[in-house]
């Protein structure tokens, strides 16, 4: 029980931490969302035999799941 | 993601873009970034969205090495028109209801996505610094080619979203786990599962997803060596950095984020739930017309069959 309180404890500590972070992720990335939409994206990855990779990792990297 | 993908191959993307975008969005988002700020340090900050954008190129110029038509530009079909027009409708909305329609789809949709994931995480995390021994951890964790191959195997089949793997990550590295052993995990974890396989294969190709999967796995290797040896360098012990982040944020606003976090959660709980019984309720609706019509039916069969035997046996009487 003790060790079950400790890890509940741990959980909560976690969350405190990171809640104001993830709170500014998921607006940004909301953002992103609707100010990118896909079509742009799409029209950017089919021309290009390298240009193409590089554009679709760029896009990749601050775009949620 | 992966619908996202599938859609952008119907717009004709090439295979090595598709790679490339399939490694990188998994591997690092805004919102991963920003936890991992919180929970990590400023180096496996950087070493994060740094590393999933070189794997992301590694395996789409692999891709696009091996696998090119050249006519696959012409024969794609571009349904610029439907992008036009798309694009113009989303031009139109002011800057405003844009900025509120983004808060909206961030606090919903994402955080959403998120949630479940990213508490599941936070129980794994607190699971490990309370159970995992320290000796273990540091003895299978602690560094070298042993170290990555272990977080290899076991972040590979596991599905663990970027944000949600964060928790774990730092769990591992307060029991002595090497940061690039961490690294590998944090790539790894939210890149490759075993339920996404049969979704890349169809995009991919088989081929294409054997490949996807070695460069993920050496790539990642090599980060993770490479990260240990810059904290080698530097002399840092990765442990040490984690709290300092971590106290630079008054109480208040982590509580209330955090209670503004839960409530949506649970709010998003409770949508789910409804919209679960009245899909039940629908279903129940529907269920019970063809048990009526059945018990007609029955009744039917049931009133045919004397009828067909008496006017059999009236025939046949006919006929004597």
């Amino acid at each position: 029980m003790t060790e079950l309180t400790e890890v509940g404890l741990e959980m909560w500590r976690i969350l405190l931490d990171s809640s104001p972070y993830i709170i500014i992720g998921i607006v940004v990335a909301g953002c992103i969302k609707v100010f990118i939409n896909q079509n742009f994206i799409s029209r950017h990855l089919r021309h290009g035999r390298y240009r193409s990779v590089i554009k679709a990792s760029l896009f990749g990297i601050p775009l949620p799941l | 993601m992966l619908p996202a993908a599938a859609s952008f191959k119907k717009q004709g993307a090439n295979k090595g873009a598709l790679a490339s975008f399939l490694v990188s969005t998994p591997e690092s988002g805004v919102d991963s970034i920003a936890i991992t700020y919180a929970l990590l340090d400023p180096i496996m900050t950087v070493a994060r969205p740094l590393a999933a954008f070189i794997t992301g190129i590694t395996a789409g110029i692999l891709e696009n090495t091996v696998s090119w038509k050249s006519s696959a530009e012409l024969d794609s079909p571009t349904p610029v028109s439907a992008a036009a027009a798309g694009d113009t409708s989303e031009d139109q909305e002011p800057l405003m209801t844009r900025i509120i329609h983004g808060l909206r789809y961030g606090f919903r949709e994402i955080w959403a996505d998120i949630a479940l994931w990213f508490f599941v995480g936070l129980f794994l995390a607190g699971l490990i610094t309370v159970y995992m021994p320290e000796s273990l951890s540091q003895m299978i964790l602690g560094g070298g080619i042993v170290a990555m191959l272990a977080m290899l195997l076991m972040g590979m089949p596991i599905y663990i979203c970027a944000t949600a793997s964060t928790p774990i990550a730092a769990a591992f590295l307060l029991k002595g786990a090497s940061p690039g052993a961490v690294l590998v995990f944090l790539l790894v974890g939210p890149a490759t599962n075993m339920t996404s396989l049969s979704v890349l294969i169809r995009i991919l190709g088989k081929m294409g997803t054997i490949r996807y999967l070695i460069v993920i796995a050496v790539v990642s290797i090599l980060f993770g060596l490479g990260l240990d040896g810059v904290y080698h360098y530097l002399d840092i012990e990765a442990r040490a950095v984690i709290s300092e982040v971590r106290e630079t944020i008054p109480y208040w606003l982590k509580l209330g984020s955090a209670v503004i976090l839960i409530m949506l959660f649970l709010h998003h709980l409770l949508d789910q739930f409804r919209l679960r019984q009245l899909k039940r309720r629908k279903n129940q609706f529907i269920a019970d017309f063809p048990a009526l019509d059945s018990s007609l039916k029955t009744k039917q069969g049931k009133s045919q069959i004397p009828v067909f035997v008496q006017s059999d046996t009236k025939t046949k009487a006919q006929k004597e």
